[in-house]
């Protein structure tokens, strides 16, 4: 699931990255990637839709990395398969 | 009193995509309603509209912008942009920037965006909505765009008051530049809301008419809606020659009023007492109009209150002064109307020459007036004047002079 998730996001950021996919590593920040905030939110709402999920309120979303969401994506994907209405 | 001056144009309508497209084809008598053909009308009553032809959002915005635009604020921006561009104004300089306002009329704001996101709600199911879907609907939002794009920092706001929305718009901006707030406003109005559920609504009120809108004639039945926006750039006169700017016109007048009767049925006095404070208000009499450019919407009540209001402010004038309505071209483009026609004033007294009211049949004895029907009339103009009476009997009248040097 997790190997599904981090292709996910990372064709999500491919949308609006200004590096290359294989740029890309775990520890690259959205802000390194090339992304703004308005890209952040167009990212959040592309992963909320994709994996049915709620993002709670990021803090600093431009300073995460593509290794903090996709532990943050995994996590609540996760808890979401946990819940008895899932 | 400071002079207020025209100094840029810019327009969107189904006339054309600029100011000169749309004043060309206004004097050559083109009628721009159809049928729809953004969405699946057939299952409407009514099936035309006066739509931007082949207006495509990609061609004019990339894929982020359009996230936070609605169809009305790409509209107003293309407009404001045209309009801006033309004036030149120098928004470079912080301190102009400072001391320009944006203000734009809209009467129904992101009403595309709403419609989609409630569709998708409530029919597809959706669970949420996308995150910048409030500031894509709220009035306001193309007001704020343009000033991002642009770096105006003075006052920016939206008025909202139905089919005189501009027209309020562009008194405020009057009111901003003769107190010394600003020396430019960016102002006129914006639409869009030809959507299925917009026209259903409007159905709802039995005013619109099935195929083409002839206002003041006797086979008038109904208006036709249109989009599209219209933006003027005015300055203080001292702004405009200070920086050798062109001046297109004089705005020497407006008259606000609000009938204080009936939310759809239109009463004499409102019209009248509007005219009669922009009449008072450019310091002009009656006689002095050669041109008004009437509300006239096509409905049976309204073209018959406008002749009355009409006739009661200009006296044995009113037989005399020149009446067209160019929504029987470009239909009511609602919180647009009055930017979009005065336009059509800017253009009547650049070329001298009166746009008609066109698909117009045989006369109405009940509305007696000096019509100018389905050809442009070519005439002296040196002062006209541009009537919006909104539903819910909020009026404004404006006045526009020929550029004096």
């Amino acid at each position: 699931m997790s190997e599904l998730i981090h292709e996910s996001v990372l064709d999500i950021f491919c949308k609006y990255a200004t590096l290359r996919r294989e740029e890309m590593t775990l520890e690259t920040s959205l802000l390194a990637a090339g992304m703004d905030s308005l890209d952040a939110v167009e990212i959040l709402f592309a992963l909320e839709e994709r994996f049915d999920i709620t993002i709670p309120n990021p803090a600093s979303v431009t300073e995460a990395t593509v290794g903090d969401v996709v532990n943050l994506v995994s996590k609540l994907v996760a808890e979401k398969e946990a819940s008895p209405s899932a | 009193m400071k002079q207020i001056v025209v100094t840029g144009r810019g327009s969107l309508t189904a006339l054309g995509m600029d100011y000169p497209a749309f004043a060309e084809r206004l004097m050559r008598g083109e009628c721009a309603i159809a049928p729809i053909t953004r969405f699946d009308a057939s299952a409407l009553q009514i099936q035309v509209a006066a739509q931007i032809p082949g207006y495509q959002e990609q061609d004019w915005f990339d894929e982020g912008a359009l996230s936070q635009l609605d169809r009305f604020a790409q509209y107003g921006m293309l407009a404001a942009q045209q309009a801006i561009r033309e004036a030149a104004l120098p928004l470079q300089d912080e301190q102009f920037a400072r001391r320009t306002a944006i203000l734009l009329g809209t009467g129904c704001g992101g009403q595309e965006t709403q419609e989609q996101g409630y569709h998708r709600l409530y029919v597809q199911g959706a669970k949420r909505f996308h995150p910048f879907t409030v500031p894509k609907l709220i009035h306001s939002s193309v007001a704020s765009q343009i000033s991002i794009a642009h770096k105006v920092t003075g006052p920016v706001f939206t008025t909202s008051s139905a089919c005189s929305s501009a027209g309020h718009a562009i008194a405020m901006s009057v009111l901003l530049l003769r107190s010394g707030m600003v020396d430019a406003a960016i102002t006129g109005g914006t639409e869009a809301c030809i959507t299925f559920a917009t026209v259903r609504a409007w159905e709802g009120l039995r005013v619109m008419a099935k195929s083409l809108c002839r206002p003041f004639c006797k086979q008038r039945d109904g208006m036709v809606l249109g989009e599209g926006a219209a933006v003027l750039v005015l300055e203080t006169r001292e702004s405009a020659e200070a920086r050798g700017a062109a001046i297109f016109a004089e705005l020497a007048g407006f008259g606000m009023s609000s009938d204080a009767h009936n939310p759809v049925q239109a009463h004499v006095d409102g019209p009248v007492a509007a005219m009669q404070a922009a009449l008072q208000d450019a310091g002009l009499s009656a006689e002095q109009i050669d041109y008004i450019n009437a509300h006239g919407t096509g409905t049976h009540l309204n073209d018959l209150v406008e002749t009355q209001a009409i006739q009661q402010v200009f006296g044995g004038h009113a037989r005399t002064v020149a009446v067209s309505s160019s929504k029987s071209m470009h239909g009511h483009t609602l919180g647009a109307a009055s930017a979009v026609e005065s336009l059509a004033c800017l253009a009547a007294l650049q070329e001298q020459k009166i746009p008609p009211t066109v698909n117009f049949l045989d006369a109405d004895p009940q509305c007696d007036l000096n019509l100018v029907t389905n050809q442009a009339r070519s005439q002296p103009l040196s002062a006209v004047m541009n009537n919006s009476f909104a539903f819910g009997g909020l009026n404004t009248s404006l006045i526009f002079k020929a550029a004096s040097t």
